[in-house]
């Protein structure tokens, strides 16, 4: 049987990427992010004893981070930046570094954050449908509707874009 | 299961994916393609959106929790010890104030007693001989010859310990006799105040004080006692 610290220190080294990397595209700013994923692990220590089963150990931390990040929108002390694509592009280290993955990387900035958020769920997170739905608080055709159109404006964006770069090209 | 439905899975369903969509993919060309093209732009979106983790992340959580364990650690010493302290101080000032008179030396004692409740002045005769002989029964003792009559007897405390406390007569007015059970002495201690005199000295049970007024003989007194009290 392991104890607090052991377990919290397997949860820290598991899913510390996977929550930076969620909170970073969910605040769009690095700093901002790093002080939501401590303050997840903070909370995830205190509440660690109501977390029975370890394989849904990163949806309750992901469910976590979203309501700290939730709740920072409640403290009006501190102003957090919406972060603009050009800026969080350049204080966000990024492993991909290709233009294609920059372009990428615009175009999931562009869209409505409706529409973001459950994508980001689903290709971050791994998530279903139906825990989407569900940390959401939506209905699961809700859900498909919003994914389907995340997709439909990234690949609108990315032809736009791809029109651009062959018409510079010509 | 038809084009629209497999391509609505395909954007949406992730993994989620039946017989019915393994059947469908291997039949429709297009849509096998469609398919092909969903899981490479998954895998672009997926690989364009992985960021690098600050190395020292991991470090300041676990490091910052274990700070606020030690903290906790030790605030929950603290009030550990404080209550240890609480619980020590309040025995001690307990034993303090139940064994206070029992620190004080038996000398002290017996001094502080007659300065304070017994008196030299005669009080007696006004205890009934039956009530003399059984009051010295109860300390296991009986009284004849020289010492009597006896003038008063009753029981007192010194020291928080049951006493017998008997007058007689002496040469100079009454002499009160302290019969302490409990508080056996080795050899004769004396006692000098400012209006009488006295000795404590060991008898079979405890000890005896003899107190009277300045000049009396107490040793004679003390000799007198030996022989005159028996001890059952």
């Amino acid at each position: 049987m392991w104890n607090r610290e052991s377990r919290f220190t397997v949860l820290v080294n598991a899913y510390t990427d996977d929550l930076y990397r969620y909170a970073v595209w969910l605040c769009r700013d690095p700093a901002v992010a790093e002080d939501l994923v401590q303050e997840t692990f903070t909370r995830a220590w205190k509440a660690l004893d109501s977390l029975r089963d370890e394989k849904a150990a990163k949806g309750w931390l992901i469910t976590t981070l979203r309501r700290e990040n939730a709740r920072r929108f409640e403290r009006p002390r501190f102003e957090y930046s919406q972060g603009d694509p050009d800026d969080y592009a350049d204080s966000v280290e990024f492993y991909d570094t290709s233009t294609d993955a920059f372009v990428l990387r615009r175009a999931l900035m562009q869209i409505d954050e409706s529409y973001r958020e459950p994508l980001l769920l689903q290709v971050l997170a791994g998530y279903t449908c139906k825990e989407i739905a569900s940390e959401l608080g939506v209905s699961q055709s809700a859900v498909l509707s919003r994914i389907f159109r995340a997709r439909q404006k990234l690949r609108d964006i990315l032809d736009d874009n791809q029109e651009c770069i062959e018409v510079k090209q010509i | 299961m038809n084009c629209m439905d497999f391509r609505r899975i395909t954007l949406t369903g992730y993994d989620d994916h039946d017989d019915g969509f393994s059947q469908h993919r291997s039949g429709c060309r297009a849509c096998a393609q469609f398919y092909e093209e969903t899981q490479r732009f998954n895998g672009r979106l997926e690989q364009s959106t992985r960021v690098r983790t600050p190395d020292d992340l991991k470090s300041r959580i676990l490091l910052h929790q274990s700070m606020r364990l030690e903290k906790s650690y030790r605030r929950m010493r603290n009030v550990q010890y404080t209550l240890v302290a609480t619980v020590l101080l309040a025995v001690g000032l307990v034993i303090g104030l139940l064994h206070d008179n029992n620190r004080m030396n038996l000398q002290e004692a017996v001094i502080n007693y007659v300065a304070t409740g017994g008196t030299l002045e005669s009080i007696g005769p006004d205890t009934k001989a039956g009530d003399i002989q059984s009051l010295l029964t109860e300390f296991g003792m009986s009284m004849s010859g020289e010492l009597s009559p006896v003038l008063h007897a009753e029981r007192c405390q010194i020291r928080n310990k049951k006493s017998l406390l008997v007058q007689v007569e002496g040469r100079h007015g009454p002499v009160m006799l302290l019969f302490m059970p409990a508080d056996p002495v080795s050899e004769p201690i004396a006692i000098e105040a400012a209006y009488f005199s006295g000795l404590i000295a060991p008898c079979p049970k405890g000890s005896v004080a003899i107190i009277g007024k300045k000049g009396e003989d107490l040793k004679a007194l003390q000799k007198t006692v030996a022989e005159s009290v028996e001890w059952f």
